[in-house]
Formats: C-alpha cells, sequence, structure tokens
C-alpha cells in the first residue's frame, strides 16, 4: 500500500513537473526517492539534451522555419515530446504562458524558437536576468512596440506590460511609473528589419540607440535618477509585489488553479500561506527560480493538490504523445513517409500530428 | 471534445508502445473481471482517482464485456481490444482532464 501511495505521489509530480510518465519510469523514480527525482528534475543538465541532429535529419526545415509556422511547430513538439529534461521544458512552457509572443505579429518562427530556447535555458535560473533578458529580446521588443519607443515619442506598451503582466500586476503601481518606465526604455530597439523578400527571414539583434534615449531624471515606484531600463528592473524585482506575483504565477501553474491572472487584485491567492513561503523563498534566494522551485515540490501544499489542475491543452497533447510512445524519430523506416494512416502518430506525419495538436494548444478548439 | 478525441485516438491503437506496455501489464495478472480490468487501467493510465460514480459506470461497461483475458489468440485479439477500448473510456472522463 505504500508502494502504491510512492507510485501515485511520483505520478502527481511527474505530471506537475514534467508530462506525466508511464508506469516503467514512475517505478524506477520511485526507487530512486521523491526529493531525488525533484533535485534531478531541477538540474536537468545531468540528463542528455535532446537530439536535435535526428530532428533535422528528418526534419531540416525545423531549424529555421522561418515563414513556415508548421515546422517551427514540429521543433517545439519534437522537444517537449522527446525531453529527458521534463521540468526544463516545462519551465519554457511557462515563462512562454507568462511572457507570450506569437507569430501572429512577429511572422518569423526562427525568433520564436530563438526566444523560446532563452527560457529553457534561464526558466530555473535569477527572475530578474531573464526579465533583462526579454527586456532585450528582439522578438519581445517587437512585439510590444518598443522598437516605436523613442526618446522623443514615448511609445508605453512594453512598459505597461512588464508591470502590468510581467512582473507586479495590476495595483501595485500608477500611470505615473508606467511613463516613466517606459521612457526608460528608449533607445531599446533591434537592428533594422530587411524585407523579407528575396532571402527570407533573418536573425534580429538587440540594438541600444543612445540618441533616442531619454536621459532624463525619472520618478518611478519612490526612486528618483537617470534611470535606463536595467535600472528599471532592478527597482521592480525589489518590490514585494513582484515576488506575490512570480510565485502566485507558480502556484497557479504547478500546484492548483487561480482566478484569471486580471482578478488578482481583488482575489486573494487560494492558499495564502503556500504563497506567503514561496515568496519568502523568492526574496531570500535574490530571485532564485529553482530555490523557489524546490520549496514548492517538496512542499505538503503541492503533495496535497493531487487532481486540482485541470490539465492544460499542451499538458493534454504532449503528455498522451509521451504515455503512448509516439513521435520518437528513432525508426527510420517511419520517416520514410510511407506509413499509412493508422500509423500517423509517427515521425514522418509529424507536421500532420502537430497541426492537430497546436490546435489544441491553441485553444481555440477544446472545450474547458 | 477536440482534447478527447485527440487522447483517445492515441490510447486505442494497441500497436502503440506505450499502450502495448499497458496491455502486457494487464496480461500479467491473468483473466480479469470487469472490476480488476477497470481498476488496472486506471491504476496504469495514472494512477487516475475517479468518483465511485464514474467507476461504476466503467465497470457497468466492462461487465457488458465479461472477463477479459489472454489464453488464445483469439481472445487476445478481443482482450487487446477491449483494454484500448476501457482505456478510451477513461481519457473520457471529466477526472482524466485534471492533473
Amino acid at each position: 500500500m505504500a508502494y502504491q501511495e510512492d507510485i501515485a505521489l511520483m505520478a502527481h509530480l511527474m505530471r506537475r513537473a514534467g508530462f506525466g510518465a508511464g508506469r516503467d519510469e514512475l517505478e524506477a523514480r520511485a526507487a530512486k526517492g521523491y526529493e531525488a527525482t525533484v533535485e534531478e528534475l531541477l538540474h536537468p543538465e545531468t540528463q542528455p539534451a535532446v537530439d536535435v541532429y535526428t530532428l533535422l535529419r528528418y526534419q531540416p526545415a525545423s531549424l529555421l522555419p522561418g515563414g513556415q509556422p508548421p515546422m517551427g511547430n514540429v521543433n517545439i513538439m519534437y522537444h517537449l515530446v522527446n525531453t529527458k529534461r521534463p521540468l526544463e521544458e516545462k519551465m519554457a512552457l511557462f515563462w512562454h504562458h507568462v511572457f507570450a509572443t506569437g507569430n501572429s505579429k512577429v511572422d518569423n518562427y526562427d525568433q520564436l524558437l530563438e526566444q523560446i530556447g532563452l527560457f529553457r535555458q534561464g526558466g530555473m535560473g535569477n527572475y530578474r536576468d531573464l526579465l533583462l533578458t526579454i527586456a532585450r529580446n528582439p522578438t519581445m521588443i517587437f512585439w510590444l512596440d518598443n522598437n516605436q519607443n523613442h526618446g522623443t515619442a514615448v511609445n508605453e506598451n512594453w512598459g505597461r506590460e512588464l508591470l502590468e503582466l510581467f512582473s507586479m500586476g495590476v495595483g501595485a503601481y500608477t500611470e505615473k511609473d508606467v511613463r516613466e518606465a517606459s521612457r526608460a526604455f528608449t533607445g531599446w530597439t533591434f537592428e533594422t528589419k530587411i524585407p523579407r523578400l528575396p532571402y527570407g527571414r533573418f536573425p534580429w539583434k538587440f540594438e541600444y540607440r543612445p540618441e533616442d534615449h531619454d536621459d532624463g531624471e525619472k520618478e518611478f515606484l519612490g526612486h528618483r535618477g537617470r534611470f535606463d531600463g536595467e535600472d528599471i528592473i532592478d527597482i521592480v524585482v525589489e518590490q514585494p509585489a513582484c515576488a506575490r506575483f512570480v510565485c502566485r504565477h507558480l502556484y497557479n501553474f504547478f500546484v492548483a488553479d487561480e482566478a484569471q491572472v486580471p482578478a488578482w487584485s481583488i482575489e486573494p491567492p487560494r492558499d495564502q500561506k503556500a504563497i506567503d513561503a514561496l515568496t519568502a523563498t523568492f526574496r531570500q534566494s535574490r530571485f532564485d527560480i529553482r530555490s523557489v522551485l524546490r520549496v514548492l515540490f517538496n512542499s505538503s501544499f503541492f503533495k496535497n493538490a493531487r487532481f486540482q489542475h485541470l490539465k492544460s491543452p499542451a499538458e493534454v497533447v504532449v503528455g498522451s504523445l509521451r504515455l503512448v510512445g509516439a513521435m520518437s524519430y528513432r525508426d527510420p523506416d517511419t520517416a520514410t513517409c510511407r506509413c499509412s494512416p493508422p500509423t500517423w502518430v509517427r515521425t514522418c506525419s509529424i507536421p500532420r500530428a502537430s497541426r492537430d495538436g497546436i490546435r489544441a494548444l491553441s485553444g481555440s478548439t477544446v472545450a474547458p | 471534445m477536440a482534447r478527447i478525441n485527440f487522447v483517445a485516438g492515441l490510447v486505442g491503437d494497441p500497436s502503440l508502445p506505450g499502450v502495448r506496455a499497458i496491455i502486457d501489464r494487464l496480461k500479467t495478472k491473468g483473466t480479469l473481471s470487469p472490476e480488476q480490468l477497470v481498476d488496472g487501467c486506471l491504476d496504469l493510465l495514472g494512477p487516475v482517482e475517479v468518483s465511485s460514480e464514474t467507476r461504476q459506470e466503467l465497470v457497468a461497461q466492462a461487465k457488458e464485456w465479461g472477463q477479459t483475458g489472454w489464453a488464445s489468440e483469439t481472445s487476445s485479439k478481443t482482450a487487446d481490444k477491449r483494454v484500448g477500448e476501457m482505456l478510451q473510456l477513461i481519457v473520457a472522463t471529466r477526472e482524466y482532464q485534471f492533473a
């Protein structure tokens, strides 16, 4: 009975910190122990990376999909389904959920893959560093129009979303703070976009233009100075509201469903003590996400939250594909595009699998 | 419905290795009663926790099939199919939508 409970708890951990696991894996992990498994998940570098060469052997267009979103989807799905570092991919999804961008505007899937790569790389690192990286990320700059944020004509889109959606939430700042933050990010842009014809998409690169930066004095969240964007981020991460906001996001994603984000300024957290514990770790560790996740996964509030989270479309699609062992790319025969419809969830038909999966991922065709 | 159909289309295919692994584990238990088939599938799909009402509905369907066993080639094919169908019923439950 105790063994069965160990399996059930391990299954819970793997559903949340990953995309579920089959019985063989659960038994192996239960034998290894819960805390040891948490540590392994928190240190993805101890596990082999996804074999991208096999992906590129069969789907070379997925390397730089440019204007072919289905091939970009193949790349992301391949990582999600085949990773041996499930929490790394889960955190990439988490940050993509927080720092949401999309090809509908960006129209350059190479850049979206690059951004997902940043989330993989820094998703369990320091939140302050990740926020700064995203502030300098050309995909985000274009998505939120900071390339149109000039010293002589301020565009508040990035400045507002930084405070509202990415760090503190509504109610923790004033309209003046939005304006002042936006001023601090003037001149943060990327190299001039080249028309995509005749050579296709090209890599975007961050560029700081001092002549376009408003270097004047600013007053932001009670601080006064000639701030630039990095100063703004340093002030933001020190705010108690920032710790609460990030930790509530983590709780909502990994523990139990919360009210939707716009309601957080009026709806108290589902479990205030849990948020307090996560918040304390966030601040004590100087914004180290790995430390917060360690507390979260080892907590009783997490262990007792089984089946209190509605699976996201990504969890449904990826978890199912991993469970049944589809999309492995391991069998060359399945990559010859000769397989028949009953075996469509094999290598050659990943574009179709991804299309169906991505439709579900988008949520547009999925009943809640 | 899209998410249920997506998952059901996968777990109902006994040729897929993960589904095969579930069938092979159930096989080691010998001939299964309807209750054992339901509980075995719930266990190996998660374990998934379902309400007593949901379990009763699943058992009622399994009872229509009778016992599930792999004693002969013919019964094995039927048993594989039933396991696949039971997995499809489980992934269509309300409880399976939660993690």
